[in-house]
């Protein structure tokens, strides 16, 4: 806006705080990060679909489909998609690095899964071990045999086949750390192998061959050297975990995953996301795409991990289930667009008497409805206008709080897990990401906006009518001189 | 070359291709033949090594901090680049976005 004055604030950021935000969210690692969990987003999303279809809130249909057997199968189709989401991180990021290195990409990727393989123990707990707590519940879910019972009959056998039947299950990957749960170990080691394997490529450490061999067989081994290096660097690694009885994503998830998923997943978290979205965005930098990048690593395995409750029927904060997660992100804090802009649409749309905001509603009554709201951003403008700051600022920080607490206080159920598009239209994605109440708690969310937005823009929309009126009468004035002459 | 290629670009190629439709329908009233498209800023180093190039690449305002980088790949692509003026954007005015294009076009 070139009528507003600056204010040493707004130099200070400009100058000062946002070169290196750019710097760093233009690094190579970042760029990866972000372009590289795109690649995981189409299976959350399919796997999303089987996980509402193997969880039918309809008992008689539920007991239909656990009957016919087709909720084991959809639980299949979803394992082998959002279940294991790591995998496709870990792929996708050491592939976009390598691809924006400008080398051939596939094989980095494929070295990159071989790593993540590779540093983490390939067994899981022995069922029985759980059992001896736990005890054995028929499929009608009654309890036949109590954990008690059960350790004492294992306590019958010889001892050889009592440690048999105790030793982890090896010879299998536990898709527990293929989940959600090995998510930040998956990008730790996806940037890695992203990064030392375009290095070593650049350095020139690879088999050359002469070159009368065809070139799609020398490509083969281009490869050879620096995934060899990787695997045997990662095979030391695990190695050296494995010394301490435990692996790297355990020990990544315990130091770092889990920490930052509770610090994410406190009302403090969902304040400072939903401030950053508008705060970027103020100086006109896309703050959803920066912020749904790096919240998105801590947020992501929250999303995976209610959906695991929500799949075990098992969805209640008690359990553990996490209030803030990638959807808490994508279809609250950002719903209509950055800054939760419906109540100007709403406002522009019935009560806006300058020609500028009622262009601006109608252009942006549709995009608004798919949660997009450049129009507004750039339009009204809410980049760096201090007008209309204060809402802009105010109304996600209010959501979030407020969702915050509807869901901690049990009124309405903590998010499924379910990943909705963050373009689904609001109420819509309300009810599939937590049900009916959930889509109610959206509408009220909207409102929120509309109470929030109304009187700023009231005052803005004002202003705007008065320069409108000036210039029409500076044109009149103008036009009547020309006609004297 | 008859026709020219212009590509628009912004974070997931969404905002751009509602700026897409209006360009178009500028383009028509104005009796020129462009083919315009939108797409996502990640997917601009694949268009640009391309055997179908566009012409000319327009960054939306959101993601005027990749400046420098997609500069970089349109310098080396042969290919003029520019970031799309933040009224015009907001306001979706889709003549004077291909206004702006067809003069980048000319200055090449």
């Amino acid at each position: 806006m070139e009528n507003t004055k600056k204010s040493g604030f707004g130099e200070f950021v400009n100058n000062k705080l946002m070169p290196p935000i750019m710097k760093f969210v233009n690094t190579k690692a970042i760029k990866a990060l972000q372009d590289g969990m795109i690649y995981s987003l189409p299976f959350i999303i399919i796997g999303s679909v089987f996980l509402i279809l193997s969880n039918i809130p309809i008992p008689s249909v539920a007991a239909w489909l656990t009957a016919t057997g087709w909720s084991a199968f959809f639980t299949q189709a979803y394992t082998a998609t959002f279940g294991v989401l790591s995998i496709w991180a870990v792929v996708g990021m050491a592939y976009v690095y390598v691809r924006n290195e400008g080398y051939e990409a596939l094989p980095a990727g494929l070295t990159s899964l071989a790593t993540f393989f590779l540093i983490q123990m390939m067994n899981i707990d022995n069922p029985i071990k759980g059992l001896m707590s736990s005890g054995v519940t028929n499929s009608a879910g009654k309890m036949v045999l109590t954990g008690k019972a059960v350790t004492a009959n294992i306590d019958k056998l010889p001892h050889a086949l009592q440690g048999v039947m105790t030793a982890p299950v090896t010879g299998v990957f536990n898709i527990t750390w293929l989940g959600g749960q090995g998510m930040v170990g998956a990008i730790i080691v996806g940037l890695l192998v992203g990064w030392s394997y375009s290095a070593m490529i650049r350095k020139g450490w690879k088999i050359t061959l002469p070159e009368q061999v065809p070139a799609s067989v020398a490509k083969q081994f281009t490869a050879m050297i620096p995934a060899g290096i990787i695997i045997t660097v990662a095979m030391f690694i695990f190695a050296i975990f494995s010394h301490f009885n435990t692996d790297l994503l355990q020990y990544v998830y315990n130091l770092l995953e889990l920490p930052m998923q509770g610090l994410s997943d406190s009302l403090g978290g969902a304040i400072v996301i939903g401030f950053a979205v508008s705060f970027f965005w103020f100086f006109g930098v896309h703050g959803g795409l920066i912020v749904g990048t790096i919240a998105g690593v801590f947020l992501m395995p929250n999303t995976a991990a209610n959906a695991a409750l929500y799949h075990a029927g098992k969805l209640s904060l008690a359990n553990g289930a996490h209030i803030v997660t990638n959807e808490f992100y994508n279809n609250f804090i950002n719903l209509t667009g950055s800054g939760i802009t419906i109540g100007l649409v709403i406002f522009a749309l019935f009560a806006a008497k300058s020609a500028q905001v009622k262009t601006l509603g109608k252009i942006e009554l549709v995009p608004a409805i798919f949660n997009i709201n450049e129009p507004f951003l750039f339009g009204l403008p809410l980049v760096m206008n201090p007008l209309l700051a204060i809402p802009f600022f105010l109304t996600p920080v209010v959501i979030a709080i407020s969702t915050y607490l509807v869901i901690y206080f049990g009124i309405v159920p903590p998010l499924n897990g379910v990943a909705a598009p963050w373009t689904t239209p609001a109420v819509v994605s309300g009810f599939l990401i937590g049900g009916w109440k959930m889509a109610i708690w959206q509408a009220c969310t909207l409102l929120i906006s509309t109470g929030i937005y109304f009187p700023f823009a009231k005052k803005y929309d004002a202003l705007l009518l008065k320069q409108e009126n000036a210039k029409e009468a500076a044109k009149a004035a103008d036009g009547e001189t020309v006609d004297a002459q | 070359m008859a026709q020219k290629t212009i590509m628009l670009a912004c974070s997931a190629g969404m905002s751009t291709s509602l700026l897409v439709s209006k360009m178009q329908a500028a383009a028509k009233a104005a009796g020129v033949d462009y083919k315009i498209f939108a797409t996502a800023a990640s997917d601009v180093p694949n268009q640009l090594t391309s055997a179908e190039k566009p012409d000319v690449l327009m960054l939306g305002p959101q993601i005027a901090y990749m400046k420098n980088d997609m500069q970089k790949q349109a310098d080396s692509a042969g290919i003029p680049m520019d970031i799309i003026n933040m009224q015009d954007y907001g306001m979706m005015n889709g003549a004077s976005v291909l206004n702006a294009a067809e003069k980048l076009l000319k200055d090449k």
